[in-house]
């Protein structure tokens, strides 16, 4: 025993000694460096991540470092608990539904931004938040196989009997499309009558995955006819797969918007090159970039034309808008009683 | 003592297989503490994944949640603390086979605590290591290739 003893004590004593005299080895910040927390597809090498880095560091003397996020709601408790320590200077891939369920956990800078820059018609509600800034946006809506013999105007349509387990949805409380869905359900019919809506869509459902990745594999593989997905997904095939055979369907009722930000922790540390580098997803070539990586609709005028992404039908949206999050909870809170009760 | 050290392979020479594996347990202590440290002390890499994964962890049992909350996350840089000179504890004790069995009680404890807080995906690995710790405690993996052979000569007892 008092072996023992003297060992765990020597050791914490050379661990004190050790401690006492890391001297300046602690938080040695490169000032020339900055710290973008972004997604997975974004950061990858297929992605428009290593294509903006390269540019951005060839045209100012500050390094890129990217940092894979996996989950937005991760990220900022990974920031907030991090707080001055946090090495974050750039959020990207913040949705309108992360700013106002998430977002205010930590302290964002506002963003000094360049005043030139037209946004879009579709966003301009969004895109003049302080500490948030636009860089992409799509509508959502279904996807489906040319060959799908049956005729989708509205969202009933989706009700019909052979349409029962063919539909690939995404789990609202872990995937952004899943709640951008949720939210349209809610905003184009009553409240009663959307109750009823998710209740017989739980039957249609053939899973609720838990990201937009899962569903659509689902799609890919055949496993569904239907999945909820961007409006630009057909152009990915059109591109990547040169198949012209998908399309995304056009429904009565206006399709939702999912609009991408960026931020700017208060904690940064090279704040004024993370303004740069947000300003830079703003120009002209990044924001090319991103379209033909991200496969998403770029936020400034003029960038889509002469490319695949200037034959994307021009959708009648929903106005895009910060709910109150209050609101949201009760939505996935009704979704999860509908699911808890009519779900297989 | 250098002498005990490899007289032991003469006379418990059967437990020389149970060594290799003290020592490479060791190694992947020592191992963990350079990176812990690296993180955790000097603040580089990630250090608060680990917390925010725990957190977010579905399987976690509540009381465990409770008290990374309310005591473990507020307190963390002493904690961090204690658990990397507790990691160092185990890697030097395992490589040197010195006071292996009490430490390798002291390691099961230390796998207990990752059980909780890494994911779930890893939960098999400290399972295995738990499985291993025990069998170097009740081996006595410290009287091969070790110290503790040499106080086993003189003072026979549990301890070594």
């Amino acid at each position: 025993m008092k072996h023992f003893v003297v060992y765990i004590v020597l050791i914490f004593s050379v661990l004190m000694t050790v401690y006492y005299n890391r001297g300046d080895q602690a938080k040695n910040i490169d000032d020339k460096k900055i710290h973008v927390y972004a997604s997975a597809s974004f950061v990858a090498k297929w992605g428009p991540g290593p294509e903006l880095k390269e540019i951005f560091e060839k045209q100012n003397i500050f390094k890129v470092e990217f940092v894979e996020i996996s989950d937005m709601n991760m990220a900022i408790q990974k920031i907030n608990f991090e707080n001055e320590s946090s090495l974050a200077d750039v959020v990207l891939g913040i949705d309108q539904f992360d700013i106002v369920r998430m977002a205010n956990k930590i302290k964002w800078r506002d963003i000094d931004r360049n005043s030139a820059i037209n946004f879009v018609s579709d966003i301009t509600a969004v895109a003049h938040e302080k500490t948030f800034l636009p860089y992409d946006f799509a509508p959502m809506s279904f996807i489906a196989n040319k060959s799908l013999q049956n005729n989708i105007t509205s969202l009933k349509d989706l009700l019909k009997p052979e349409l029962q387990g063919k539909i690939a949805l995404q789990d609202p409380r872990t995937s952004s499309p899943g709640l951008q869905f949720l939210v349209w359900i809610f905003e184009a019919y009553p409240a009663d009558e959307a109750i009823r809506y998710l209740k017989s869509m739980m039957k249609q459902a053939h899973s609720f995955s838990p990201s937009w990745s899962a569903a659509y594999g689902l799609f890919k593989n055949n496993q569904v006819d239907l999945v909820f997905s961007y409006v630009t997904s057909p152009v990915y095939h059109l591109i990547e797969e040169k198949t012209a055979n998908y399309l995304s369907i056009e429904t009565q009722e206006p399709l939702p918007l999912q609009v991408e930000f960026a931020g700017i922790p208060a904690t940064c540390k090279n704040c004024e090159a993370a303004e740069m580098f947000i300003n830079f997803l703003l120009s002209p070539e990044a924001q090319k970039i991103i379209m033909s990586k991200n496969y998403m609709m770029p936020v400034i005028d003029r960038v889509k034309e002469a490319t695949p992404f200037d034959a994307i039908k021009v959708y009648k949206t929903r106005p895009v808008k910060f709910y109150e999050p209050t609101k949201i909870e009760k939505w996935i809170n009704v979704w999860t009683e509908i699911r808890k009760n009519e779900g297989i | 003592m250098l002498q005990a050290y490899f007289e032991s392979i003469k006379y418990v020479g059967h437990l020389l297989p149970m060594s290799f594996l003290r020592i490479f347990l060791g190694y992947f202590y020592l191992d963990l503490v350079f990176k812990d440290w690296k993180s955790f002390i000097l603040g580089v890499g990630g250090y608060s994944d680990i917390f925010v994964e725990a957190l977010n962890k579905a399987q976690i049992p509540a009381w465990y949640r409770l008290l990374l909350s309310e005591q473990i996350i507020p307190h963390w840089q002493v904690y961090a603390f204690i658990i990397i000179g507790l990691q160092l504890a185990v890697g030097v004790s395992y490589i040197i086979g010195y006071v292996v069995r009490p430490i390798s009680i002291l390691a099961v404890f230390l796998c207990l605590n990752y059980l909780m807080i890494y994911p779930a995906e890893r939960e098999i690995f400290f399972k295995l290591c738990i499985a291993c710790h025990a069998i170097l405690a009740w081996a006595g993996a410290g009287r091969c290739l070790g110290i503790d052979y040499y106080f086993y000569k003189r003072r026979r007892g549990l301890w070594w």
